[in-house]
């Protein structure tokens, strides 16, 4: 049974479309995107620039503000459509069960205020706590994303924390109301290298342990090889392929997705004349979405009937692909 | 053969608040030779950048010696040298949009240097820049064309062509593809690795990511805290690492390969301020093997008997690795 159509999962996004209202026209920058993210399942939302990943992780909620954004279809949290839903009720769910993680910390910590209060604020005011539970709290919380001398640091101003703490404290907020979902939004793409690797880590051990949903959207597939379970890979603003991240790298479907895997240095033999595998041409503009297949002018597989009518999704069981001639899964093939 | 570029024991300082001295570049010896590329990799803020500059001459040394071309680039006589330095090399940058004029076209952008440098008439240059075009994959009508024109990485393929004007023997690529989509990417370091096969270019590589080093790098040299702290032809780096930076460097980056994700994170901790690096050696606070040694004195970068070089205090060079 795909995630999708699974009875309850905790998040199932569904017809999802965004637009934007721009000077020359509205655009349509998603197009009915269909996911969904289970219990104590992580799953990466991937692909390059402008296909459409954090517009989609905005839009969950309704953080996109509209206009000019137009959003359309549907969102279920925990059985509760969201799309369209009242503010109030979406503050509710973003404050304790929803926590998000974006790229630059800075933008989700107040400058004017201790980390620490940044923290129990949150636990005063969605978890209930009093004052100095909040305050003790907020402690313990720092300690569990690894900040030494948690009590002592609590007291620090947002600046005066390196980047890889700083992501660690918007990860304890995250955390504060244990929620059933967190949004990371390339939550590693501005740390270096070995602190990459730790807040990585930290998210995904929280996640496991929590039993929460982890949502990471990210461009890094090396990321999502090492700390997600499942794959939605998105070009142009559709949902192109879905598969668990062990099938996918194994056999993609999509001739997107398998460039992409390619194109990845270190990830598979270079060619022989030692260059990389690469896609040609680039991903059209919005404007420019073509109704069929929109890989198709970069596309080795196109065919006629690529360019003639908008592609269907195909679905088997955990994977889905938007393809006409995807490619088979070799290993099956082979009888092996 | 002498090399192209050569420094000893270069220096190069900011101010840093309140009088304090950032050492960005802290005693490093390097050598470009021709034809090859020489990576330098290492974590944000270790100095890369500004040591790939200042061996343009960019940035001004505070101290050391940098030859380019054989001939002495900082004394005060080495100025027709200094001369030949900015025709012979050039740089390439990690946002085309902030590097390349908003306001000129981009074929005003890649002729500029041979406006500066006095080369060719109008007509030539024309035809210079149209060559270049279609060199880097790009038809030679967008050369009226604005840069908000143009998508990440076709900019970069105006940036490449712009620094390939003077016909240069060194190009200086600062992270000329951490901003670009791995797709496009894959395009651009082809591109690169093309033109040094091409003209026998030498690159001085500076990035983050070590897969892409990896594959275009000759050699590479890695960075700690404003020093080299070890420097190995890329096989032997990538295959055999020595120093405990790099291995926990090699072993962070992630694989893309689902079979081998749980890897524990390799590191803890945080590279220090340059501001105020460790005593000793600067990675003593890091490292999983300091020992009292480490936290005294700095170990110095000694070779091999196949040139790997590496600054650590427990790495043995004699022996034969276990
Ligand atoms: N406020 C806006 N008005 C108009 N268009 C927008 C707006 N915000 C985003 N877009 C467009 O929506 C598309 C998707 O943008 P989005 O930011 O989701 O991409 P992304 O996949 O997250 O890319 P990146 O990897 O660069 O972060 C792009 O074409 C972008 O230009
Ligand atoms: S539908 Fe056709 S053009 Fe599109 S990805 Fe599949 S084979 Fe390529
Ligand atoms: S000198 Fe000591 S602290 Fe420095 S890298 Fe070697 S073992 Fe580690
Ligand atoms: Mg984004």
């Amino acid at each position: 049974m795909s995630p999708t159509d699974s009875p309850d999962p905790l998040l199932h996004v569904d017809g999802l479309s965004i637009g934007f209202e721009t000077g020359r026209g509205p655009v349509q920058v998603v197009d009915a995107v269909r996911f969904a993210v289970r219990r104590g399942e992580a799953v990466a939302l991937v692909g390059e620039s402008g296909c459409g990943k954090s517009v989609t992780a905005k839009s969950i909620l309704g953080l996109l503000p509209a206009p000019p954004a137009r959003v359309s279809g549907s969102v279920r949290f925990d059985g509760q459509e969201l799309v369209g839903a009242a503010d109030r009720a979406l503050r509710r769910i973003r404050g304790a069960r929803v926590g998000f993680v974006f790229q630059d910390p800075m933008t989700a910590l107040n400058p004017v205020y201790r980390v620490g209060e940044q923290i129990a604020e949150r636990l005063r005011r969605h978890g209930g706590l009093d004052r100095k539970a909040a305050a003790q709290r907020a402690v313990e919380l720092l300690g569990q994303v690894g900040i030494p001398a948690a009590a002592e640091r609590s007291r620090a101003w947002p600046h005066e924390l390196s980047g890889g703490m700083r992501q660690r404290v918007v990860i304890a907020i995250a955390l504060a109301c244990d929620p059933d979902l967190v949004i990371a939004d390339e939550p590693t793409t501005a740390l270096d290298v070995t602190v990459q690797a730790q807040i990585m880590r930290l998210l995904r051990e929280a996640q496991r342990a929590r039993r929460m949903g982890l949502l990471l959207i990210t461009h890094d597939l090396g990321l999502v090889a090492r700390y997600v379970d499942r794959v939605v890979v998105m070009y142009a603003g559709q949902v192109v392929e879905q598969a668990p991240v062990e099938a996918l790298f194994d056999g993609a479907r999509h001739p997107y997705t398998r460039g992409l895997l390619q194109a990845v240095p270190g990830a598979v033999a270079p060619r022989a004349d030692g260059r990389l595998w690469s896609i040609p041409g680039a991903v059209p503009a919005p404007a420019d979405f073509p109704a069929s297949c929109r890989f198709a002018d970069r596309c080795p597989r196109a065919a006629d009937d690529c360019r003639a009518t908008p592609i269907p999704i195909s679905d088997a069981g955990e994977r889905q692909w938007r393809c006409l001639h995807p490619h088979v899964d070799e290993t099956a093939e082979a009888g092996t | 053969m002498t090399p192209l570029l050569e420094a000893e024991g270069l220096k190069v300082h900011y101010p840093g608040p309140r009088g304090a001295v950032v050492r960005a570049v802290d005693g490093v010896d390097l050598v470009l030779h021709a034809g090859e590329t020489l990576g330098l990799v290492g974590e944000s803020g270790c100095g890369k950048s500004t040591l790939g500059r200042a061996m343009l001459r960019l940035e001004p040394p505070a101290g050391g010696r940098l030859a380019a071309f054989g001939e002495d680039i900082i004394e005060r006589s080495g100025r027709k040298a200094l001369a030949t330095l900015r025709r012979r090399t050039a740089m390439i940058f990690q946002d085309p949009h902030a590097s390349l004029d908003p306001r000129m076209t981009v074929g005003q952008s890649i002729a500029e240097p041979l406006v500066v440098h006095k080369v060719g008439d109008r007509a030539s240059r024309a035809r210079r820049v149209a060559e270049l075009l279609e060199r880097v994959g790009l038809t030679p009508d967008v050369a009226d064309r604005r840069p908000h024109a143009f998508s990440g990485g076709q900019l970069q393929r105006v940036g490449i062509a712009r620094a390939l004007a003077l016909d240069p023997d060194v190009v200086v690529a600062d992270e000329p593809v951490s901003a670009l989509d791995v797709s496009v990417q894959a395009g651009v370091v082809n591109l690169l690795m093309d033109l040094q096969a091409e003209r026998g270019l030498a690159y001085l590589f500076v990035a983050h990511d070590l897969k892409v080093v990896e594959l275009i790098a000759h050699r590479v040299a890695v960075m700690y805290l404003g020093r080299v702290v070890e420097l190995a032809s890329s096989a032997a780096l990538f295959g055999a690492p020595k120093h405990p930076y790099t291995r926990a460097l090699l072993a962070a980056a992630p694989t893309p390969d689902p079979r081998r994700r749980d890897d524990p994170p390799a590191l803890a901790g945080e590279p220090p301020s340059p501001l105020d690096p460790p005593h000793g050696c600067a990675f003593h606070p890091r490292c999983p093997l300091a020992e009292d040694r480490c936290r005294a004195d700095r170990p110095a970068l000694r070779a091999d008997a196949a040139g790997h070089r590496v600054a650590c205090h427990l790495v043995s060079l004699d022996e034969p690795r276990a």
